[in-house]
């Protein structure tokens, strides 16, 4: 095995220990909501499939919504692709220098975590 | 930085795809609040050639680019270990051609019928 990690690095693995500011978890919630979003295409591009191929797999499509495990999953991803969305568009702020000071930075965090729990709120609301 | 893999060519890609998803997807969500294709014909109809066609294989494709960067970077975080990060990067273009074609079998078919 070849790396070119140094060996003698400071390992601070203790999950209870380590500590991130809350730009921190944005930056990894964005990773970790890319890598769900990943996954779940195919789960979307067979329903898109099913939803025109005929007109009955267009109902069954359509009746999934009554089915509370695809609620379930409908409402992770949603939540999954908000974060990522916000975020995202955090980040292409960031690289034009808008919100970079650390007191913007932190409040613009903030905003991104306000506008997913808000867009997630109003999805689940309109389900239910 | 190299123009090439790993340089800001990527870079740069993730963030025009990124705004390319952001637009579509605005303008498809207005779309379903104004006027919603509410049976299998007016879905159909809606997908069947015309604008929205080609919007949505545009979606796609930078959908599947954007998503082959991004995986591409957090693998080459992670995994250290050059022949396992080598078939983790290697199954992974497997899987975004694979939907890819499927992609296009889904908007071809859904143009012809």
């Amino acid at each position: 095995m070849r790396t070119s990690f140094q060996k003698d690095r400071p390992k601070y693995l203790d999950l209870l220990r380590i500590k991130l500011p809350i730009t921190g978890i944005v930056s990894i919630g964005h990773r970790a909501s890319g890598i769900f979003l990943v996954l779940s295409i195919p789960v979307w591009l067979y329903l898109l499939d099913m939803s025109l191929s005929s007109e009955q797999s267009y109902q069954d499509v359509s009746e999934l919504t009554n089915d509370f495990w695809f609620l379930v999953l409908a409402v992770i991803s949603f939540w999954a692709l908000m974060h990522h969305f916000f975020a995202g568009i955090r980040f292409l702020l960031l690289d034009l220098d808008i919100g970079i000071e650390k007191q913007k930075a932190l409040l613009a965090a903030k905003i991104v975590i306000a506008l997913e729990i808000i867009s997630l709120l109003a999805v689940v609301g309109w389900l239910i | 930085m190299s123009w090439r893999a790993g340089g800001i060519r990527p870079w740069i890609v993730q963030r025009l795809s990124a705004l390319v998803m952001v637009a579509v997807l605005l303008t498809f969500m207005a779309t379903m609040m104004l006027a919603a294709p509410s049976n299998f014909q007016e879905w159909q109809d809606f997908l069947a050639g015309g604008v929205w066609n080609t919007v949505l294989i545009i979606f796609w494709l930078s959908l599947f680019a954007h998503a082959w960067i991004g995986m591409r970077d957090v693998f080459m975080d992670y995994i250290a270990h050059d022949a396992l990060r080598f078939v983790t990067l290697g199954s992974f273009a497997f899987f975004i051609i694979a939907m890819i074609i499927w992609m296009f079998k889904i908007m071809i078919m859904a143009e012809t019928l």
